[in-house]
């Protein structure tokens, strides 16, 4: 083990804690609402802390520092998508507004709404595929991430692994998003505090001029220019930035895990407000990690071993290497937080997107009643243990191709571009209809799912599937909608299938 | 220095300056939300269960 006692005595403490304190609030659990989007009451600055939470874990690190591992300070260029969307979606409010006062609990609901309950089923079901095929790298990458960092024997790590994800189970299954709300306020302490910590003890070791030693002389231009060898042609460059900026709308838009804080605000403005505010957040949610993967390349090129270690193991070497005991208890308490936080999330966004739009959707589709509040919750509770086993099963079955980061940004696109093409369509062009719904949804899922079936071939096109996936989705759209307006003349907003 | 040297140079001292501040803010209102919103949440629960009472005397 590479922790003494006193580091031990933190994470268990911690531990311990986090249960107690997800655990005690189930008391304010009444029906649906407050376990789907905790009675809508969340304000700014809990939104804030929640929506970080929930988008920060173990495996964001890891990706985010494989890239800088990989492709020097040019990869810092990935945190500038992050801020242009927010901003846009936080100023303009554009889509999300009319979603927040249309009172939803989960994206697909509006397609319900907009649309005809088959399209919510539909985008229900591939959503629930994108985003559990998503979640499920999770265990495996950060079992290996904590094998590194404590030295617990990979014999045990799968009983690691189950017992943390019990404790999250648990306490999310009692308490909903009032046990995420609450238990994130005190993760968020500890892994903002280990973030700020892990910047200065590993820059302290390489200083200013090490990483740009090793990054200029190891990777030369590439490494430190985005658009190295032109604009058009850089790994960074156009193609990147056009798809990551759609990308991480649609994901604003259409990712339950952050969508559900829209949901759970106040009101449209305080979720504004908080989007607003997070392109701040999200800057340096992607700038520190990626720079940590930087001090890491520096430091094990200055020992001469930077080839020796893998991409996705260089931070928890890092982390393992330079911090001391002690520190270590707080930095890996800060982390197991960031871990805990995003499962309880995704678990919860997730399993809602199972019992509400699919489940929930097809009882309601057979027997034409709607399940009572009450019968939801049970629903909910049981299909988050499902989704629970089968992360665990697939983490340990499954080996990534390629960058984590492009594996993530793939299986989230399977339903991201159809997402937000049919929310902003429905919004703004009368004559959106739901064939185009359909077809925007299949189409925009191709181009992701042939990155995914053939990623080696395909890899080093993933800018033009990306956007390639927005671009089919609109066109699915124009096309699917075109055809049922020839066809119904009447131009119904509601249709039924 | 390149021009690009001082760009990330600079977004990295941004990032932790920023990350840092926010971070305490966040924390120091947020304390107060978590109050305001559990004391919101047992108020309505207070308020179902004398309806609920209501309805059954009645």
């Amino acid at each position: 083990m590479n922790f003494n006692y006193l580091d031990l005595i933190i994470i268990i403490v911690y531990v311990l804690f986090i249960f107690f304190a997800g655990s005690i609030v189930k008391k304010y659990i009444k029906g649906i609402d407050d376990y789907l989007v905790a009675g809508r009451s969340m304000g700014f600055s809990l939104g804030l802390i929640s929506l970080m939470c929930t988008e920060i874990g173990m495996i964001t690190y890891v990706y985010f520092a494989e890239l800088g591992y990989g492709k020097g300070l040019a990869s810092l260029m990935v945190a500038v998508p992050f801020v242009v969307a927010f901003l846009f979606l936080g100023k303009t409010g554009f889509v999300i507004k009319k979603m927040m006062e249309m009172k939803i609990m989960t994206v697909p609901e509006f397609f319900s709404k907009r649309y005809s309950k088959g399209v919510r089923l539909y985008l229900g079901i591939i959503m629930a595929i994108g985003g559990i095929l998503n979640f499920g790298v999770f265990p495996g990458v950060e079992a290996k991430f904590i094998n590194i960092v404590t030295g617990i024997p990979e014999e045990f790590l799968l009983y690691t692994m189950v017992a943390l994800l019990t404790i999250v189970l648990l306490y999310t299954l009692v308490g909903g998003m009032v046990s995420v709300i609450v238990t994130n306020y005190v993760q968020y302490a500890l892994l903002s505090f280990g973030m700020i910590i892990i910047t200065i003890i590993g820059f302290n070791a390489v200083g200013w001029d090490g990483i740009m030693n090793a990054v200029s002389v190891q990777l030369g231009e590439k490494g430190v220019n985005p658009f190295d060898p032109s604009f058009l042609d850089g790994d960074f460059g156009l193609g990147f930035l056009v798809w990551q900026i759609l990308m991480q709308i649609s994901l604003l838009i259409g990712w339950q895990a952050v969508s559900a804080r829209l949901f759970a605000s106040k009101d449209p403005k305080t979720g504004q407000k908080i989007y607003r505010w997070s392109a701040l957040m999200f800057f340096s949610r992607a700038i520190l990690p990626i720079f940590w993967g930087i001090i890491a390349f520096a430091y094990y090129t200055k020992l001469g071993i930077a080839s020796e270690i893998q991409g996705l193991d260089a931070l928890p070497n890092l982390i393992k290497d330079l911090v001391p005991h002690g520190v270590l208890g707080l930095i890996f308490a800060g982390l197991l937080a960031a871990s805990m936080s995003t499962y309880a999330s995704y678990l919860l966004s997730w399993s809602s997107i199972v019992s509400q739009d699919i489940v929930g959707n097809l009882i309601k589709f057979i027997t034409g009643k709607e399940l009572s509040s009450k019968k939801q919750l049970q629903l909910s509770r049981i299909v988050m243990a499902v989704v629970m086993l089968f992360i665990i099963w697939w983490s340990l079955f499954h080996k990534i191709e390629g960058y984590l980061y492009f594996y993530l940004n793939m299986t989230a696109m399977l339903f991201i571009p159809g997402t937000l093409i049919g929310v902003a369509m429905g919004v703004y062009w009368d004559k959106a209809r739901t064939l185009g719904a359909y077809l925007a949804i299949t189409f925009g899922a191709v181009p992701p799912l042939l990155y995914l079936v053939f990623p080696e071939e395909i890899t080093k096109y993933a800018s033009e599937m990306g956007y390639g996936g927005f671009i089919v989705a609109l066109i699915g759209m124009i096309i699917g909608s075109g055809i049922q307006n020839i066809y119904n003349k009447s131009g119904k907003l509601k249709e039924t299938v | 220095m390149g021009f690009w040297e001082i760009i990330w140079m600079l977004s990295i001292l941004f990032a932790v300056i920023s990350f840092t501040v926010l971070s305490i803010s966040v924390l120091y209102k947020g304390y107060g939300e978590v109050k305001e919103m559990l004391f919101a949440l047992d108020d309505e629960h207070q308020a179902n269960k004398k309806e609920e009472n209501n309805n059954e005397n009645k």
